[in-house]
């Protein structure tokens, strides 16, 4: 057994010498230099006011740049937040943003929610691919479910936040002690901010084309039509479960709350916070809506509690906080996802409690 | 730490400097060794630990072999030290969830704890090339290794340390004890097979991914012909995935100046199972071989024996895979078509007589099939796609036109390279090469997906 290469499995199929090498970088060179160079007509596709990104996409954070850029110069109103916001249950005429704009009797808000979106991710997304939400109004919804810690350490009973949106987490997060430390990916952004790099790799950005997830809802149409056109459809529905949940003593759960300084998903939304005021938004924060129904006593009492110390430390930034109440029981679906009638409860409720800010916030640009 | 990702080129960019400075001096394992162990602890730095404690054990057990005395009991000591960590952290929660059930079963209530460990990224890796190294020395293959450092780097050489390729120690410990010379073309051969495996996993296996995932992630939903293109694209997913991994794996050895041990050899063009194992991750397969078949007997005691062995040899690789009864099935599948075809006089020899071309087709399509239970969630998820491939209607799949563009290019150029055709040659022509690295790297920049997923192979 000798390590020598030769022919069989070993050979290299493309095997570039160094001649060949200096030529792709000379020509990958000049096709990265000219591409930003061609002169870019954002597509100014029409935002319907019930738009959520479809949820087989909602991994591609190009797109959400370009639905944020989009949407922002549209709607006055931006719903950032989860599946919750997004709508996990529900169709798209059904989600929190749609009954907003139904009872105000305007196009104000926009779903700009997606899934397993944890506060680590999304502070990582906001950051640096939704440069379009600035100077707006923004509801930010906080999902307490991410804090929720398992009753008896090293349980796996409570799956780790930090597995979702992976491309969204820095490595280091997922470490035994969950501590938050910035990503690499993150500190070179930093670095980069404002300088040519960052104009070049934003026009590289929005030159990437959409048509390989795209190309899964429409497998037989050219890829000439997604590159051609803004957005790709919106999600009508996606939930195969519309279904109350079961309201029985078993189903209920019994989690502790954690010590909110310490947490890094808590940490990580006072990053958002600290971000979008950066971005001079006006922000609105929405508290849950947490199923307390589905809660066993202990963990509701630990609920309240960390309700009140969520909002007062938000309401000490000067940031309004909305800490939704309990909706009906069976206007849920699981922990934390209303149905289409807990979203219109909600929107109620919320209209009832922040009118002021709901209605007199900032004009569309 | 993922090849490609940015931590690993600023990573690599620090490395290779310095080891390119060491090679010629006693530091270049030293370099290595920190290397690989920066890298393995940048996932997870408490199970360092457990790399460090294996290696110690089998450092010290193996020269205790090569003295002599008590050779099978220190053998013993090294096998049991690192079949213990794989059969404690990989199959621990495999082992008790089904102890409960079997205890539930007969009405007993109390359940026994649920032992889950977290997965040591790349165990099934660096323990069985452990476990091969202890064998060596015992047989007298390979000597033992007399310094650590040598060896603790062989073990946990970074670029094949997660998923292979397996490297025997009489193949790689020769190189690392040597200054490795590293030509400008092997720096080049190393970034052409970076490139090759980065695109690949990036372009290709990604993109497949996202139709597999929908149809297996609710196979309910879907009818025959969908489940049969997502169990296709499957079958090209994990080749595109594993085969992006191993070449990127070599072509950074390939730059340091190492030679690892290759691991795929277009396994969709084999004309036959044995074949097919001899072309799919064959560092995996030989070492089934070597360790588990020829000493459980081989085919030296009759027809019944010798299926046997391939039997079992294959439900033990299955179990490595994964602990689940999803992989054990697949790898019983595997056996039965093994001995089917080969053992079965009759049925081998009307394989024979079949013209090669359908002989291929048979195999690939019979490697398709096994790979159902590979991808299935459960055994349940899996029985219920084969009876709704052969039970459900007929709705259109919905398959990407797309997608089938880079599976086409691929099998007809895994074709060509089988024969002696005019195509195989096409890459002997420069402005091909650079035309083709060109797109490849513009698909990568324009085209392919933002978010990347985790290699297939990363969780074994």
């Amino acid at each position: 057994m000798t390590p020598n290469a030769g022919s069989g499995p070993d050979r290299i199929a493309l095997n570039l010498s160094l001649r060949d090498w200096l030529a792709v970088i000379l020509l990958v060179t000049a096709m990265a230099a000219v591409v930003p160079l061609i002169p870019f007509r954002p597509r100014r596709t029409i935002v319907d006011r019930d738009y959520r990104m479809p949820y087989a996409m909602s991994s591609r954070y190009d797109l959400f740049r370009r639905f944020t850029a989009l949407s922002s110069s549209q709607f006055p109103t931006i719903l950032v937040g989860d599946s919750v916001v997004w709508g996990q249950f529900s169709e798209r005429d059904e989600t929190l943003a749609h009954y907003l704009n139904e009872l105000t009797r305007q196009p104000r808000y926009i779903n700009a929610g997606l899934d397993a979106m944890h506060p680590v991710a999304l502070a990582q997304l906001l950051e640096h691919h939704a440069p379009g939400i600035q100077r707006k109004d923004v509801i930010l919804q906080m999902n307490p479910l991410w804090l929720m810690v398992s009753r008896q350490p090293g349980s796996k009973e409570l799956a780790d936040p930090l597995s979702n949106r992976p491309g969204l987490v820095p490595r280091l997060a997922a470490g035994v002690n969950g501590s938050f430390q910035e990503s690499m990916e993150a500190a070179v952004a930093r670095v980069v901010q404002g300088s040519p790099i960052e104009w070049w790799s934003d026009r590289i950005a929005e030159t990437r084309m959409d048509f390989l997830a795209w190309s899964l809802d429409h497998p037989y149409e050219s890829p000439h039509q997604a590159i051609s056109s803004g957005l790709p459809p919106s999600e009508d529905s996606y939930s195969v479960r519309k279904v109350t949940w079961s309201g029985s003593e078993r189903e209920k759960l019994d989690f502790n709350w954690p010590d909110l300084e310490k947490h890094a998903q808590w940490k990580a939304f006072e990053r958002i916070l600290d971000l979008l005021e950066s971005r001079q938004n006006r922000i609105l924060v929405l508290l849950g809506p947490m199923n307390e129904h589905m809660m066993r006593d202990p963990m509701r009492e630990g609920y309240q509690k960390l309700k009140k110390q969520i909002q007062a430390r938000i309401e000490a930034r000067g940031i309004l906080c909305f800490a939704a109440p309990a909706l009906r029981s069976e206007h849920y679906t699981d922990i934390c996802h209303p149905l289409a009638a807990g979203y219109e409860e909600l929107a109620r409720e919320l209209l009832k409690s922040q009118s002021t800010w709901l209605l007199g916030g900032t004009q569309i640009r | 730490m993922f090849f490609h990702s940015l931590r690993f080129l600023v990573f690599f960019a620090v490395v290779f400097p310095v080891h390119a400075f060491l090679r010629k001096t006693p530091f270049m394992n030293a370099w290595l060794l920190i290397a690989s162990y920066f890298f393995y602890a940048w996932w997870n730095p408490v199970y360092l630990l457990l790399i460090v404690a294996t290696t110690l054990v089998d450092f010290y057990a193996v020269r205790q072999i090569e003295a002599g005395g008590r050779r099978k009991m220190w053998l013993v000591l090294s096998l049991t030290s690192n079949l213990g960590a794989l059969a404690f952290f990989k199959y621990a929660g495999f082992f008790t969830r089904n102890l409960n059930g079997l205890l539930s079963l007969v009405g007993v209530s109390s359940a026994t704890p649920i032992i889950d460990p977290v997965l040591p990224l790349g165990i099934s890796f660096f323990t069985f090339q452990s476990i091969s190294y202890a064998i060596d020395v015992y047989r007298g293959v390979v000597p033992a290794e007399r310094n650590l450092i040598v060896y603790a780097t062989y073990v946990s050489f970074f670029p094949q340390m997660i998923s292979g390729p397996i490297c025997r120690a009489g193949w790689l410990i020769p190189q690392l004890r040597s200054s490795p010379v590293i030509r400008t073309e092997d720096v080049t051969a190393g970034a052409s097979l970076f490139l090759a495996g980065f695109f690949k996993k990036v372009a290709i296996a990604d993109y497949l991914a996202i139709y597999v995932d929908r149809v297996y992630g609710a196979p309910e939903r879907f009818q025959a012909p969908a489940l049969a293109m997502a169990t296709f694209a499957f079958a090209w997913q994990i080749y595109f995935d594993f085969s992006g991994y191993t070449d990127m794996a070599r072509g950074i050895a390939r730059a340091m100046g190492f030679n690892l041990s290759p691991n795929f050899h277009a396994p969709y063009a084999a004309s036959d199972l044995g074949e097919f194992w001899g072309r799919w991750n064959i560092t995996v397969s030989n070492w089934f071989r070597d360790y588990v078949y020829i000493p459980l007997g081989g085919n030296r005691h009759g027809r019944i024996t010798t299926a046997r062995n391939v039997l079992l040899t294959m439900i033990i690789s299955g179990l490595w895979h994964g602990a689940s009864w999803t992989f054990l099935v697949w790898g019983a599948i595997h056996g039965i078509g093994r001995v089917a075809t080969r053992e079965l006089g009759p049925l081998a020899a009307l394989i024979r007589k079949t013209p090669g071309a359908l002989q291929r087709a048979g195999v690939f399509c019979f490697v398709t099939f096994a790979w159902i239970f590979f991808r299935a969630g459960s055994i349940s998820d899996g029985c219920l796609i084969v009876v709704r491939l052969f039970r459900s209607g007929w709705e259109d799949p919905r398959f990407p036109v797309l997608m089938l563009i880079p599976i086409a290019a691929v099998w007809l150029w895994q074709m060509a390279q089988e024969t002696e055709r005019p195509s195989k040659r096409l890459l002997d022509f420069s402005p091909a090469r650079v035309a083709l690295a060109v797109f490849m790297i513009g698909y990568l920049m324009f085209v392919s997906q933002s978010d990347t997923q985790k290699f297939i192979y990363f969780n074994f």
